[in-house]
């Protein structure tokens, strides 16, 4: 079975998950939710939150848009959790993965959501704000960062302006479409991880705006026949691609 | 409750320069767009919208220069339609006409 950026990324995303985690994706998040339900799919026995209310939703409902907020992220939930609660819930730390993106992000792992160029008040460009990244990064066990683009505009030298950053005492994990950067805790900088099958360190090293010294780094596994039939299996609509296109 | 179901034009009448208004929905769902559209044909300016993940029925109000504040967590217009354009074209430059207030 054939595999591409978005499948790779999807599974990344899987595979980051274990039984017994709580997991939360925002709205605007088609890639981590089609994961979500994969992993679901694959019979990983986690806890999923998100905004449309509901707490582990009939993941066999598949999305027919792009949006994380329409029906089939709510129908067939064992329980009603509204936003409110999940802030609540992760405030009191027990909440173990976040996946949550960016407009850019610097070595560091600061992200700009804000805005790009410019200044606060006089923006070049005015994105769409944190959506709560700034109150769930530093009280998740794991924050983990999905990008489905990997270039020099997005992984710059600096953030002029941080939306949120990661705290030191904590993971921080960054999934693009050639590799997975990570900060472990105790640890200031992102430092490749692992890179994709189809990609080199070359490659990465060429698409990203900060020096990486790094000579050799381990290859994740591609994704297995499994993984790619439970991709399927929930999104029949192939909402994966919408991010990628 | 009886006494809160009123017309569209009832409703818009409501709403005075200045206010600052409460807008409900995330993004592109459930959020009041045919209610702003209503506002649109109202001379009321200087508003404040207020929501936890704006989009459709506040980027209106923006779009417009009806409003000139927004405090938000998120906003947007979801991965389908991508960042909101009236906010931006009110945001953004050495000019704008609205300022945002950002909590996230």
């Amino acid at each position: 079975m054939e595999y591409g950026k978005p499948e790779m990324m999807a599974v990344a995303i899987m595979r980051m998950i274990s039984d017994g985690d709580i997991v939360f994706h925002g709205l605007a998040s088609s890639t981590p939710m089609v994961a979500m339900k994969a992993a679901k799919a694959l019979g990983k026995n986690f806890t999923y939150v998100t905004l449309s209310d509901g707490v582990d939703h009939d993941y066999l409902r598949p999305p027919v848009v792009a949006s994380t907020l329409t029906a089939n992220t709510y129908e067939g939930s064992v329980a009603t959790f509204g936003l409110d609660e999940i802030f609540d819930l992760y405030a009191s730390g027990k909440g173990d993965i976040a996946f949550l993106s960016c407009l850019q992000m610097d070595q560091t792992g600061r992200i700009a959501m804000s805005y790009l160029g410019g200044t606060y008040d006089n923006p070049k460009l005015r994105g769409p704000g944190g959506a709560g990244s700034a109150t769930l990064t530093p009280v998740t066990k794991k924050v983990i960062i999905w990008k489905p683009q990997h270039d020099k505009r997005t992984f710059v030298e600096h953030v002029d302006f941080a939306t949120t950053s990661p705290p030191l005492d904590k993971e921080f994990t960054v999934i693009t479409t050639l590799c997975i950067f990570k900060k472990p805790a105790g640890e200031k900088l992102l430092k490749v991880d692992r890179i994709f099958p189809y990609t080199t360190l070359e490659e990465v090293k060429e698409n990203t705006g900060w020096t990486i010294d790094q000579t050799d780094v381990p290859v994740m596994d591609p994704p297995t026949e499994e993984e790619l039939a439970a991709l399927k299996k929930v999104d029949p609509n192939n909402i994966l691609h919408f991010e990628f296109k | 409750m009886y006494e809160k179901v009123m017309s569209l034009n009832q409703a818009t009448d409501l709403i005075k320069d200045g206010m600052l208004l409460g807008i409900g929905g995330n993004g592109m769902h459930r959020t009041p767009t045919i209610f702003s559209m209503a506002l649109t044909q109202k001379p009321v300016k200087e508003l404040k919208i207020c929501g936890t993940a704006l989009g459709l029925a506040a980027d209106i109000l923006f779009a417009t220069n009806q409003a000139d504040t927004a405090y938000f967590g998120f906003f947007g217009l979801e991965n389908e339609a991508g960042l909101a354009p009236g906010m931006r074209k009110a945001m953004e430059g050495a000019e704008p006409k609205a300022r945002a207030i950002e909590g996230s």
